[in-house]
């Protein structure tokens, strides 16, 4: 580190400057711990089901997520104890977590950067992941999970370095490129990075931690798989223009990661179609 | 490419109505082909099956306005894709994304 730095570092954040504001976050609300122990032996049903069923806001939301056409289901839901039995845990997990995650991250106003505009394209991907996981025949829970969480950690650095981050903002706008080669350039630390040590710090599941890691570079990851997803799913939204931001910009795609998932462009026709029909209703649920 | 079509509520839907594109449920199995035209009893299936809403062709378009669509699909998607195309992958996405938006001809 050299005292004569550029006049441009004056946004450097350090990474142990990063960490110290990672560790400083609280931890997720037990429920959500609980739900993010993605190996369901781990889960007890029964007391999430409780827990859930107490809580008024979160019962109506999972109720209304269970009764959409994401799920399909024949009959209409009425209870969280019939919802878990009916689709499993999952659906009670998405919304717990994106009610949870969205606590954490105030959406105070940032010139040039909309909390909305980021949880749409979250969503996106997270709804695109699953989809690409059932044409793959993959656990489509975890993918949406991943998807969902994949840019967390441009929530942290926005949050905890919000100057530093109006320079990213600049710097993006000025260069016309993609964000994470504009936070490297100005912090030096990206939402990679943070996106996995809050991922750490607030235990999710390894496979979900790695998906996080390798949404830009997929084929660094141990856990190859989900992480590649993720990376299509990512790209595929921005693609599909559905985060409604005049300057969204396409990221490059892995070829390794496109082949390894194997699909033809009719099933990737299939998966946009989807994609955007399932899109527009899980967005009302988990934004209302 | 030649019709107008609009996500409608089910709601909203009327015996006569024509969809636009497929229909397929959650689980990507088709419940009403393109092209179909809506009676009561289908309506009245779809809410069973927890159909929120359903595309449905609302308009012929001119040649005119076929044209001024394509044109500014064909710009959003240079402005999506502005970046300089790096990988095979970069290719085939934005390749599958153009016949996706534009129809296999283009």
């Amino acid at each position: 580190m050299s005292d004569d730095a550029p006049q441009q570092d004056a946004h450097h954040v350090h990474f142990e400057q990063m960490m110290a504001q990672i560790r400083d976050l609280p931890a997720l609300p037990a429920i959500a711990q609980d739900l993010m122990k993605v190996g369901q032996e781990d889960v007890d049903i029964h007391v999430i089901t409780r827990k859930v069923s107490l809580d008024q806001a979160l019962s109506a939301k999972t109720l209304r997520f269970a009764n959409s056409s994401f799920y399909g289901l024949q009959s209409k839901v009425t209870t969280i104890q019939q919802a878990v039995t009916l689709i499993g845990v999952d659906a009670v997990r998405h919304v717990v977590t994106a009610n949870a995650v969205t606590g954490y991250f105030p959406q105070h106003d940032c010139e040039g950067f909309s909390f909305i505009a980021q949880w749409r394209h979250s969503i996106a991907a997270a709804v695109c992941a699953r989809v690409l996981a059932r044409h793959l025949h993959v656990n489509q829970e975890y993918a949406f999970t991943a998807g969902l969480l994949h840019d967390i950690g441009r929530l942290v650095l926005i949050t905890h370095f919000r100057r530093e981050y109006e320079a990213v903002i600049a710097y993006r706008r000025e260069h016309d490129c993609e964000w994470l080669t504009a936070e490297r350039a100005v912090m030096g630390v990206d939402h990679v990075t943070a996106g996995e040590a809050l991922a750490r710090h607030w235990n999710f599941a390894d496979t979900i931690r790695y998906a996080i890691a390798g949404h830009h570079e997929p084929e660094a990851q141990r856990e190859y798989s989900l992480a590649a997803i993720v990376h299509v799913a990512n790209a595929i939204v921005h693609a599909l223009d559905l985060s409604d931001q005049e300057d969204d910009v396409v990221p490059s795609v892995s070829t390794t990661a496109w082949e390894g998932l194997g699909l033809d462009e009719q099933a990737y026709l299939q998966v946009f179609r989807e994609t955007e029909l399932l899109f527009e209703e899980v967005s009302h649920v988990l934004l209302a | 490419m030649t019709v107008i079509h609009r996500q409608l509520a089910l709601a909203d839907l009327r015996p006569d109505m024509v969809l636009s594109d497929d229909l397929h449920d959650p689980q990507g199995q088709t419940l009403l082909p393109k092209g179909s035209v809506l009676t009561q009893h289908a309506i009245d299936a779809l809410q069973r099956h927890q159909v929120v809403s359903v595309p449905i062709v609302v308009g012929e378009l001119t040649p005119e306005e076929i044209a001024a669509r394509k044109a500014h699909a064909e710009a959003r998607l240079a402005r999506l894709f502005r970046l300089p195309l790096r990988t095979e992958a970069d290719h085939l996405l934005q390749r599958c994304v153009r016949n996706f938006r534009l129809g296999e001809e283009a």
